[in-house]
């Protein structure tokens, strides 16, 4: 009897063990969009992704600033070496990175447009600004693109312009690049749906938050791809929208408003950061300063050669300095500041109304001069530097002026890029020096990664690499 | 022989109370045919539970009473019977069993069978050889004992986790392990380290090298078809120790040598040769030579141009230091690290009952600074007759690794085997006062790189691990030839994980402070049924059939947490961090399901054949089961009539065996198209994660033939084989377009198909057989052919070193090739396109990659080894070599370079410094040294100077040995004492002496800054009594 007992038990054993073979999903979901909630979650994403460090979170901004005259890699951590030697391959990661995660910013939004509203559930609002944000994310990622990657500067090219991704499939998308006037149209296309939609989410709880985009910010983007392409009378109908809306930084408070953790009065749209989520030591401020990673120099003699006004606010200690007394190394001190605890909690301010004015006096330059003028001195007053006069008003002064607002901020290379300039010799005595890279130099282009070139066989690359 | 009186007092205390009248006391001596004392037979009193054992002697000594029957039993030895009669004297003679001479080899789900009814071919590394190895993962002994088995080293860390790659590498995207079963049970496998930036950790080291008996290698299709979908790389089946009957016996073994580092690596230069070969870049960028800018007028302004010119202060801060020159290879290595074991076990058992128990200790300590393993571990297997039908059979295997890990592979800046080829010479890790030199006093002449003497003293990276693993077999024979098995194993794993930054100086300077911690819980139970039944037809025709059901769950518990901003610098636990904590948890699960059908057949021991049938469900694919199968084919032509009398040979077997298995070594839940969330606002934001697959399992097709031989007696035996695997539906990341995909970028589907073909050969000779001498030498050797025969263009890789691409190696080396110096300017050169023209250039951009027609895998391995035996004394020896592979020298841009601005955040190499290009007409090696200079700086970017032959042979095993006379311990109580000296890895050659690292690497071919390999000297004493 006993055995069979044994055998019975050793029969039940082995039965109870047999069970299903489907694993248990922990950890994600599969795709789905049941309501304006889970839509906010899919645009949050694309967020997220544009903060990485690998795209706007820090190597984007470092790609336009420097290729130019305002910082150099002293390759202290290896990194920014080759892009400050515009010696580029198109293996390098950070030319794989940007082109990566800039992508994929973009894939969130496409699910976002493929999906069928009317089955989602949730605040009409809610749903047609979140819908507005998606396509405003589309157009601002691919023209960030383009301007890395795109031929509109070179001389070799043949007007080539990127990839404008439309959808997100699990196929090979062979999308071949379109040329830089179709791709205008694209962005130009996406930015007006974006507008579109947020003008019908006007109500929504997002249509005032500067964590995102908004209608504004939607509108500032438009000058700031109208002015990158010179269509000046897209930026003044754009930038007259926001005038009065937002205020320039006083020059007392400038230290501050870079330093605080909420968006200021000048900001448009930031990408937030916090202290438990931000990029840490993959940021832009270990990056611009210390001596852990801190490859991303000013050039010794920038102060002079951006023609600072002695007290111009932007060049004060607090802004470009010395991190010790004893350093030699003149650093970013005052944009994205947050070192210590607080390290890369800064966030990342995208469109500051600052750039709005400067693209709103470069938009009015030839048609309103005054206009011009009134914009011009409303900076510089704010900043403690000497006030323009209407002689003064000159496309090389804001050009000038420009690279004194925005410095550190990414728009050097891209402002000289776009007026044909040269990019000048500033140092050659530093490290990783790319030298004079006169205008239309294949080098003003970046290479198409390798890896897309390899799996997208209609792209075709870019002159010399 | 206390022990034996106490036991024998025992015995008859016992007796004693069960006994009643006409007992009487018998003894005598066992002996086998030649007259020599057998130790440890079983006799026993047939019907009763009443037994004994011979001790040294072969003497005996048993109660019973008139008429009954002594069965006397030894293994491989045929069993005795005697019937008790007036005598009190009974001397008995065994005799070596035929039949059991014969090999036994295990198969898969713990069959047994022997060679002559088995078609596969599996080759057994004993306990003796795995015991003695000097590694604590007894994976590393099989380097060299196994054709076509190669182990790659991944870090010298003691217990770091081996590349285990038998027969070549057969797949790209999915797994290359092998499947590891453990008496039967396949169990969790693989580096369970948290995180790639640290040392491995490798599950099979929890096992204790003494409690293994052997290791079985099944290579071939017959043999690991059966294990289907898992079997595609192998199996490596590992059999612990049983119980024996007998009295108890006890062996205790300790060991203890110094370990260091196999090979030296490539040699830094020292701070003068820093500080020229600076200044040198400064005057051929900046000076009024034949380059120069002119900024320089003279060589004596170089170190002020510095100074006032440059803001770069290191030449003057090194000098007003006192020109320190810092070795920081010395620095960062445990040279002479020490390593000690102890393993004690006991055995003990009667006619129905047997146990085996072990307790093991062993420390060693790591060759790079700061690291170290020890581990405790027990054991005890247990068997018993329940009844005459019914055995149980428990096993419990528990055991403890503490391992302190470094941070290994890459460029991290407290990675000690990165510390010291980038750290200056310059750089002083000590103040005047002895104390560290760290923060940014240290770190902004260093490179920005940490003083590693004080964070791998400082810092903590500890791996503690806990793993159980648990076996009940309950066995019935329903039938004298039919047998119901069923088995439950537990696999329970806990690894603790803490990694603590101190708040002074390296990676948590900046936060005050990190501490990162996690627990990882992993537990699988497998439960296996199975139903053996063999008769035999028209007294010729023998079948065994078995079937076997198996099911297998795995899951796992994952937490960690994270703070920052401490207190102090000695309390390192989260209670006392005070910023920024986090904290996460996840779970995985898998499971999967098998019926297995085995048919054996053979006629009269001639003709063979194996057949197998399995069908497997696994819980990662969407279509979750398949099928799978193997067929093997053998002729014993020994047991022909025209071979049976023959004198020279006693062994020939020819066999054939095709089969299909499968590899699901991917990523669980990736059938799925899903959405992970990361956090946008401290709100939950939905990261794209893959767009699912439909993609099955990979299949491997395997095909091989071989010819066994034994001759003279089977003085001389051998093995002839080749073998085919064909890999089709390769489970590949397939990479999408970068536009227009999720961060990933790549969808899993089955595509492409790849070769590994290769024979194997192996021959091992009894060359001198004397009373005294012996001698035996044996040599395997194997060889490897790979290539990818179907790959679409879309799932292509190729990147600035390698390949894989249809009509080439796996991983082929693919790069631009280096032309040489240009005597005249001290630039290298690259030839634009090798297969068109010799024209070179200096602008790396224009130059062409190249195909190079080898890759990482050795296109031969093998191993010689022989033994002398010499009376009491022995000799033995193994020398590993394999080749016909290229290595690619990583890292070199940071190490190796002429850029000035390198050697100024780093170092240089001093074949870099010796072999630069001064002047014109120099036959140099090496660039010019300059600032900036792109062309200089392309130098070291990716090209054929890098590539190296991998060729190598290495003294893998030198030993030598003493075995005491038992006679001559006897009065110490011993039963046998052995003494001996092994020393591992001793010497290596390498063919391409530019090669200055160690050419044993990981499988992808590429130097690493990992802890390397080592080599050792082992003292080893075994008692037994």
């Amino acid at each position: 009897m006993r055995k069979y007992i044994i055998i019975g038990l050793a029969l039940v054993m082995g039965s109870l063990t047999s069970c299903s073979l489907d694993p248990t999903l922990a950890d994600s979901h599969e795709i789905d969009m049941e309501d304006d909630v889970s839509m906010r979650q899919f645009i949050d994403g694309a967020y997220n992704t544009m903060a990485r460090s690998e795209y706007m979170g820090r190597n984007y901004i470092i790609a336009g600033e420097i290729r130019a005259d305002n910082v150099y890699s002293n390759g202290n951590s290896g990194r920014f070496t080759l892009m400050s030697a515009m010696n580029l391959q198109s293996t390098d990661g950070d030319v794989t990175d940007i082109f990566r995660y800039a992508y994929a910013t973009i894939s969130n939004p496409n699910v976002v447009i493929a999906t069928d509203l009317s089955t989602v559930e949730g605040s009409e609002a809610n749903k047609a600004h979140i819908l507005g944000e998606a396509y405003a994310i589309r157009a601002m990622a691919h023209f960030d693109l383009l301007r890395l990657y795109g031929q509109q500067y070179i001389d070799n090219g043949s007007n080539l312009g990127i990839t404008y991704a439309k959808e997100y499939k699990a196929e090979d998308l062979q999308i071949p690049r379109s040329s830089v006037e179709d791709n205008k149209i694209d962005i130009y296309a996406d930015i007006e749906k974006a507008i579109d939609y947020m003008l019908q989410g006007e109500s929504s709880e997002w249509a005032n938050n500067k964590t995102n985009f908004t209608l504004d910010a939607v509108l500032a983007l438009k000058t700031r791809v109208g002015t990158y392409f010179k269509e000046y009378d897209i930026v003044e109908d754009a930038a007259s929208q926001l005038e009065g809306k937002y205020e320039i930084t006083p020059a007392n408070k400038l230290v501050e408003y870079w330093s605080d953790s909420n968006p200021g009065a000048a900001s448009i749209f930031e990408l937030a950061q916090s202290t438990t989520d931000n990029a840490g030591i993959n940021g832009l401020a270990y990056i611009y300063r210390g001596d852990s990673y801190g490859d991303v120099q000013a050039f010794n003699n920038l102060i002079e050669d951006a023609e600072f006004d002695s007290d111009d606010v932007r060049a004060s200690e607090d802004m470009i300095g010395y991190e010790s007394e004893d350093s030699n190394k003149l650093r970013n001190l005052g944009k994205y500041p947050s070192g210590g605890d607080r390290l890369g909690s800064d966030n990342i301010k995208l469109f500051r109304y600052e750039e709005v004015v400067l693209n709103y006096a470069e938009a009015v330059l030839e048609t309103n001069p005054n206009k011009a003028l009134e914009l011009l001195n409303d900076l510089a007053e704010n900043r403690n530097a000497s006030e323009y006069d209407a002689s003064d008003v000159t496309l090389e002064n804001i050009i000038k002026e420009r690279r004194k607002e925005l410095m550190f901020e990414g728009f050097r290379f891209h402002d000289l890029a776009r007026h044909g300039l040269d990019i000048p010799e500033v140092d050659p005595n530093t490290s990783n020096n790319h030298g004079l890279v006169p205008a239309g130099d294949n080098r003003f282009a970046f290479p198409i990664p390798r890896r897309e070139i390899n799996t997208n066989k209609s792209v075709e690359q870019n002159p010399g690499y | 022989m206390k022990k034996h009186n106490f036991l024998a007092i025992l015995m008859m205390v016992l007796l004693a109370q069960i006994g009643f009248a006409q007992q009487k006391t018998v003894t005598g001596t066992v002996s086998d045919d030649g007259g020599i004392p057998l130790l440890g037979v079983t006799i026993i009193v047939k019907g009763s539970s009443t037994g004994t054992s011979t001790d040294f002697d072969g003497n005996y000594s048993i109660t019973v009473d008139e008429g009954e029957t002594l069965l006397f039993s030894y293994v491989g030895y045929n069993d005795v019977e005697k019937v008790v009669g007036s005598e009190n004297e009974i001397n008995v003679t065994l005799v070596e069993d035929a039949e059991t001479l014969e090999e036994v080899v295990v198969t898969a789900f713990g069959r047994t069978m022997t060679r002559n009814e088995s078609t596969s071919s599996v080759v057994t590394v004993t306990a003796e050889e795995i015991s003695k190895s000097p590694f604590v993962d007894a994976q590393q002994a099989l380097q060299g004992k196994v054709s076509g088995l190669v182990v790659n080293t991944t870090s010298g860390v003691p217990g770091a986790a081996p590349e285990i790659r038998i027969r070549g590498m057969n797949s790209i995207n999915a797994s290359n392990a092998p499947l590891y079963v453990v008496d039967g049970v396949p169990v969790n496998s693989g580096n369970v380290a948290d995180n790639e930036d640290i040392t491995s950790i490798d599950l099979m080291a929890m096992i204790g090298t003494s409690n293994i008996e052997s290791i079985s290698v099944l290579k071939d299709a017959a043999a690991v078809a059966p294990y289907g979908a898992d079997g595609a790389n192998g199996v490596i089946l590992i059999t612990t120790k049983s119980g024996l009957s007998g009295d108890a016996k006890y062996s205790l073994n300790f060991s203890t040598g110094v370990i260091n580092h196999a090979k030296s690596s490539l040699k830094m230069v020292n701070a003068e040769q820093r500080y020229e070969a600076i200044r040198e870049a400064a005057w051929n960028t900046w000076g009024s030579g034949q380059f120069g800018s002119g900024a320089i007028s003279s060589r004596d302004g170089i170190d002020d141009f510095f100074l006032d010119q440059l803001g770069v202060d290191d030449i003057e801060v090194w000098k007003q230091n006192g020109r320190p020159d810092i070795n920081w290879n010395d620095e960062v290595t445990n040279k002479d690290a020490i390593t000690t074991g102890v393993d004690f076990s006991v055995t003990q058992g009667n006619e129905r009952s047997k146990f085996y128990a072990s307790l093991g200790y062993n420390k060693t300590e790591g060759t790079a600074l700061g690291s170290g393993f020890n581990r405790w571990n027990g054991s005890i297997k247990y068997d018993t007759d329940l009844n005459d039908k019914l055995n149980l059979n428990i096993s419990a295997n528990v055991s403890n690794v503490e391992q302190n890990a470094v941070l290994e592979e890459a460029a991290y800046f407290s990675n000690p085997n990165l510390a010291k080829y980038f750290l200056s010479p310059w750089a002083n890790p000590y103040n005047d006062d002895g104390s560290y030199n760290i923060g940014s006093s240290f770190s902004a002449y260093s490179g920005g790189l940490h003083n590693v003497l004080y964070t791998t003293k400082e810092n903590i990276t500890n791996n503690d691990i806990t793993r159980a693993i648990q076996n009940t077999t309950l066995s019935y024979d329903i039938l004298d030839n039919l047998s119901f098995r069923t088995t439950l194993g537990l696999d329970y794993t806990i690894r603790y994980f803490k990694e603590y930054r101190n708040p002074f100086h390296g990676d948590g300077e900046d936060e005050n402070g990190t501490d990162y911690e996690n627990s990882l819980r992993m537990y699988s139970y497998t439960s296996q049924n199975a139903l053996d039944y063999n008769f035999t037809l028209n007294d010729d025709h023998n079948f065994r059939i078995t079937a076997v059901q198996e099911f297998s769950k795995y899951k796992d518990n994952y937490l960690w947490g994270y703070g920052e901003n401490f207190p102090n610098g000695f309390m390192n636990n989260m209670s006392a961090s005070a910023a920024n904590w986090e904290a996460s948890s996840s779970f995985n699960d898998q499971m999967k399901m098998r019926y297995v059908g085995l048919v054996n057949y053979n006629f009269a021991e001639r003709y063979l054949v194996d057949a197998s049938y399995s069908y497997q469900g696994d819980s990662r694919f969407s279509n979750k089961f398949d099928s799978f199968y193997s067929i093997g084919l053998g002729w014993n032509l020994h047991e022909e009539d025209f071979l049976i009398d023959n004198d020279v040979i006693n062994t020939l077997r020819l066999k054939a065996g095709y089969g299909i298995t499968g590899n699901a070594g991917i990523g669980r839940n990736r059938y799925q198209q899903l959405v992970g969330y990361n956090a946008y606002r401290d709100q939950p934001a939905a990261i794209l994660q893959g767009y699912g697959t439909e993609a099955e399992w990979e299949k491997s097709q395997r095909f091989d033939v071989g010819l066994n031989f034994g001759l003279f007696h089977n003085r001389l035996v051998g093995a002839l084989g080749f073998y085919s695997n064909k890999t089709t539906d390769m489970l590949f990341d397939v990479p999408l377009p970068l536009s227009a995909t999720y961060i990933g970028g790549s969808v899993l589907r089955n595509a492409g198909e790849m070769t590994n073909r290769g024979i194997e050969f192996e021959i091992a000779g009894d060359i001198i057989q004397t009373p005294d001498f012996n001698w035996n030498a044996g040599i395997n050797f194997s060889t490897l052919a790979n290539k990818v025969t179907s790959m679409p263009e879309n799932s292509e890789t190729i990147t600035s070193t390698y390949v894989v691409q249809k009509g080439h190696k796996v991983y082929e080396w693919y790069m631009k090739e280096w032309a040489g110096i240009n005597p005249d300017n001290g630039l290298p050169l690259w030839y634009i396109n090798s297969s068109e023209s010799d024209a070179t250039t200096s602008n790396y951009a224009e130059a062409e990659e190249q195909y190079m027609g080898t890759n990482p895998l050795p296109k031969y391995s093998g191993a010689f080894s022989t033994r002398f035996d010499y009376k009491n004394f022995f000799l033995e020896g193994t020398l590993y070599f394999a080749g016909g592979h290229q290595v690619y020298e990583d890292w070199a841009r940071y190490t190796q370079s002429t850029d000035g601005n390198v050697i100024l955040g780093m170092n240089t190499s001093q074949a870099a410094f010796d072999g630069a290009w001064r002047e014109p007409g120099d036959n140099a090696t090496y660039p010019r040294f300059d600032f900036g200079s792109n062309e200089v700086s392309n130098a070291y970017q990716a090209s054929s100077r890098w590539l190296y032959d991998g060729d190598f042979m290495r003294l893998r095993d030198i030993a030598i040995g003493y075995t005491f006379d038992p006679e001559l311990i006897e009065r110490t109580g011993l039963d046998g004492l052995s003494i001996s000296v092994r020393g591992s890895n001793l010497l290596t050659w390498v063919k391409d002496s530019d090669l200055e690292w160690d050419p044993e690497v990981r499988t992808n071919g590429f130097t690493n800054l990992t802890t390397p390999p080592t080599k050792s000297i082992l003292l080893n004493v075994n008692l037994n009594f």
